[in-house]
């Protein structure tokens, strides 16, 4: 055996081998999510929310949002939330030192005023500038702080210090709620009888094309543009699969900064959101678990299938790959600052199979992805491919992401079924074309991801949205 | 330099082409069943939307007929067409999921009806066959039914299962017995040794919502529970009726180990204050941790009185700011100057002392 030959067998053997456990993670997590989702529906069928919202034996929960130059839709997005069928709650906008006049326009919309509220700085955070209540009992369940920019985690922060119930749930501002959002996502709190619960995710649905009235999600409809409909098959795989099955675990390591709920107490006891990172929702929840293990609590992490949050989806590569920046930045980040949780048995199933998983599968495969394209190129140069077997193995690959994707498709007509029959088609259709247009783009945005984690460059990245009132 | 023939030949193994070829045709199979499921499940359920929409009519018929029936007896018009749609079991199972979706809005001689109809159409052995399925969501689908139904007949096998091992079955059970009788359903306590979640408690209050009770001996029996979720439930049961005897035995759950009972102690004293409760309150203080403490301050405001302002006012000194501002607001309710009897103090200027204050101060111009 040559020096060459062992070279490249080594190499394509490692890369087969990847290749392999990916699919036999992807098999197990289609599967492991199936048992999961119909658990949950068997469950919630049995419950009336409609009954139950009006309850006033349901525990508080202080809904946190964040807003940052939002003026455009500011103030239906509050009253979206202000309309959200639950008995205790309270609504807390931070306007993070906004640019714009969100907050004089929240001032007068909703007859504002600046109250003296002791602050009990438990996560210290930047300067707040004011605390602001409505003089119309009708908002009475309103409170806007206005404060320094310091970002979202830090935006967070606030709200987390002035919350004064015991669950929190952290929304983007600009994201439409279903009406019984928070019943839904408080359910898992109060039903788990054996372990505390820390932490609850709820499905983020993208609400590009869908028709949208004073707040209120009227119509469902597919995206028109490619963008975002690829963006829907990757939320369907991600959240009913992917989390679902993690969920299903307890090594769910995710939970969506755009709609998440949270134990209050232990948020608080963990010191808040990481202002440092750019990744901020995942490093909550992975340092929330690290402090439940290292202090021996028996804890979960749940996730429900429901689509009860939507949002509007970057609309165009530009604002995608930022994003995607953004996250490949995140994970780096959350991984490095948890490193040593990577395979120590001491961390259970989250430093055995969540930390790896996320470190082989979600940080290196975009890297591992870019280097196999690229030996591909220099070996095709050197003449050491062979060519029915590189479109064999190709197929192959291809074959399986598009049946991920059609399992994904036949989950959610099998489940919640939101979409119209020939939707259903052009989301098939647009899992095929997935792999040549975008997917590539998506592992190009990562290594610049990569890039700019190594050039130490920690900015958020404008994301220019046109905004969900404007559907039409 | 060598040629690739095969794709990998590797330390140990072989694979070539046609291994590759042969999982090709399995995703390819794969792919095509599940197209099939998909198309399948769009036909079926489209069929079945179909079915539900032409059977409507004659469920909205049968059932409208019978709110509005002002006889004793409930007659159904027997024509062929329904004889036959009542032989179909998804027809029959249609029917009875919009029975049971229409008669929990409805009470009186309409619902009365409804429970005639659901018993003359034999919907009860439906019920009942589900009740006995060995699946648990079927199983506790049949306990819902039969229970919406008012079908007391089941009320022994129904009891049998509050304490099941399946959540979902014991759960619905458990609603059963409380929709049959009330407060007194919920005699199952007496019983349950598995855990009764916060959300099952919810469900149970909601049910016994403007439900009238007299009799709430069962408490003092459910207090001593060694199943910690009945005596926190039974906490909520005296706060949610006002019982106005129980403060001796609540007082006792003080003492208990768990820090969920006490809280659930500390709300019912909030809410039937009494002057031996802010004494009891007080002496298991200094022990506590922060959310017990805090708690204690909150159902100090209610439950306390001016003799209780020297303790409080001690508290203004905790290292734990939170603590300082819920011993702030309890001396603003206990003390008859209110907020003012804060800025006599010397350490008023001094913040967060300051800020906490001049907080209560804008509550109370409020």
């Amino acid at each position: 055996m040559t020096w060459q030959r062992f070279l490249f067998d080594l190499f394509t053997y490692s890369i087969l081998l990847y290749s392999l456990l990916l699919i036999l993670c992807y098999f197990f997590i289609a599967f492991y999510s199936l048992a999961a989702i119909k658990k949950y529906q068997r469950k919630n069928s049995f419950a009336d929310f409609r009954v139950l919202a009006a309850s006033d034996q349901l525990p508080g929960i202080s809904i946190i949002a964040p807003a940052y130059n939002e003026a455009a839709n500011i103030i239906e997005n509050v009253r979206s939330m202000l309309s959200i069928h639950y008995n205790a709650l309270e609504l807390i906008i931070i306007n993070d030192g906004s640019k714009d006049d969100s907050l004089q326009r929240l001032v007068t919309a909703y007859d504002l005023y600046k109250t003296n509220l002791f602050i009990n700085e438990k996560i210290p955070t930047k300067k707040v500038r004011g605390v602001y209540k409505s003089n119309n009992s009708v908002f009475h369940k309103l409170v806007v702080i206005d404060k320094e920019n310091g970002g979202k985690a830090d935006a967070l922060n606030v709200g987390v210090n002035i919350a004064k119930h015991e669950y929190i749930v952290c929304v983007d501002v600009d994201c439409v709620l279903e009406q019984d959002a928070l019943l839904k996502m408080i359910k898992p709190f109060l039903e788990e009888t054996k372990v505390r619960v820390i932490a609850c995710g709820g499905v983020v649905r993208i609400a590009n094309d869908c028709k949208i009235e004073n707040g209120k999600l009227m119509e469902i409809n597919l995206p028109k543009s490619f963008v975002p409909r690829v963006q829907t098959i990757e939320y369907i795989r991600a959240f009913l699969l992917g989390r679902m099955a993690w969920s299903r675990l307890n090594g769910l390591l995710l939970i969506s900064g755009a709609f998440g709920a949270f134990d209050k107490d232990i948020v608080l006891k963990c010191g808040g959101y990481n202002t440092k990172t750019v990744g901020e929702d995942m490093e909550l929840i992975v340092r929330m678990r690290r402090y439940m293990e290292e202090n021996n609590l028996a804890y979960s992490v749940t996730f429900i299938p429901d689509p009860l949050c939507w949002t509007e989806a970057p609309g165009n590569y530009t604002i995608l790959g930022r994003q995607r920046n953004r996250w490949t930045r995140g994970t780096i980040e959350t991984l490095r600052m948890h490193k040593k949780m990577f395979f120590n048995p001491r961390y259970g199933i989250m430093g055995m199979v969540s930390y790896p998983y996320w470190f082989f599968f979600e940080f290196l495969a975009p890297i591992i992805e870019f280097l196999g394209l690229a030996s591909f190129v220099i070996f095709a140069f050197l003449g050491l491919i062979q060519w029915a077997s590189f479109f064999t193995l190709l197929g192959c690959i291809l074959l399986f992401g598009f049946l991920y994707s059609v399992f994904a498709i036949l989950m959610e007509v099998l489940t919640y079924n939101q979409y119209k029959q020939k939707d259903v088609f052009k989301l098939i259709v647009t899992a095929l074309l997935e792999p040549f247009i975008f997917h590539p783009f998506v592992v190009w945005a990562a290594l610049k991801g990569n890039i700019d984690y190594l050039r130490k460059k920690n900015s958020w990245g404008e994301m220019t949205r046109q905004g969900l009132g404007a559907a039409k | 330099m060598f040629k690739m023939h095969t794709l990998f030949v590797g330390f140990f193994c072989y694979v070539d082409v046609y291994t590759f070829m042969s999982i090709l045709y399995v995703f390819l199979l794969l792919l095509v069943f599940l197209f099939i499921l998909i198309a399948g499940l769009s036909i079926y359920k489209k069929k079945t939307a179909h079915n539900k929409t032409i059977w409507q009519q004659s469920i909205t018929g049968l059932i409208s007929d019978a709110i509005f029936s002002e006889e004793e007896e409930i007659h159904v018009v027997t024509t062929k067409k329904m004889e036959q749609l009542l032989r179909k079991s998804a027809f029959r199972n249609c029917l009875l999921n919009e029975l049971v979706k229409v008669k929990i809005n409805l009470s009186g001689a309409s619902g009365q009806n409804l429970k005639k109809l659901y018993e003359l159409l034999n919907l009860d052995t439906d019920s009942y066959k589900k009740l006995t399925s060995s699946k648990g969501h079927i199983k506790a689908k049949g306990v819902q039914e039969l229970a919406i139904m008012e079908q007391e007949k089941y009320v022994k096998k129904i009891f049998k299962l509050t304490n099941s091992n399946d959540e979902l079955v014991r759960n619905e059970a458990q609603c059963a017995l409380v929709g049959f009788y009330g407060f007194l359903g919920l005699r199952f306590l007496n019983v349950s040794t598995l855990p009764i979640s916060q959300w099952q408690q919810i469900q149970l209050l909601n049910k016994l919502n403007k439900m009238a009770a007299t009799d709430f001996e069962p408490l003092n029996t459910w207090l001593e529970s060694s199943n910690e979720s009945v005596v926190i439930f039974s906490l909520k049961l005296a706060a949610y009726y006002s019982c106005n005897n129980m403060h001796t035995a609540i007082i006792n759950c003080m003492q208990n180990a768990s820090p969920q009972v006490k809280l659930y102690a500390l709300k019912y004293c909030k809410k039937m204050p009494d002057a031996a409760c802010a004494d009891a309150i007080i002496n298991h203080y200094a022990a506590a941790d922060k959310t017990y403490k805090l708690a204690v301050l909150d159902a100090l405001m209610i439950t306390g009185d001016e003799t209780q302002i020297p303790f409080v006012t001690t508290q203004l000194q905790d290292e734990d700011d939170e603590i300082k501002s819920a011993a702030a607001t309890c001396i603003t309710a206990l003390h008859p100057s209110g907020a003012a009897f804060l800025q006599t103090h010397n350490f008023a200027e001094v913040n967060p002392w300051k800020a906490i204050f001049l907080q209560l101060k804008t509550n109370r111009a409020a």
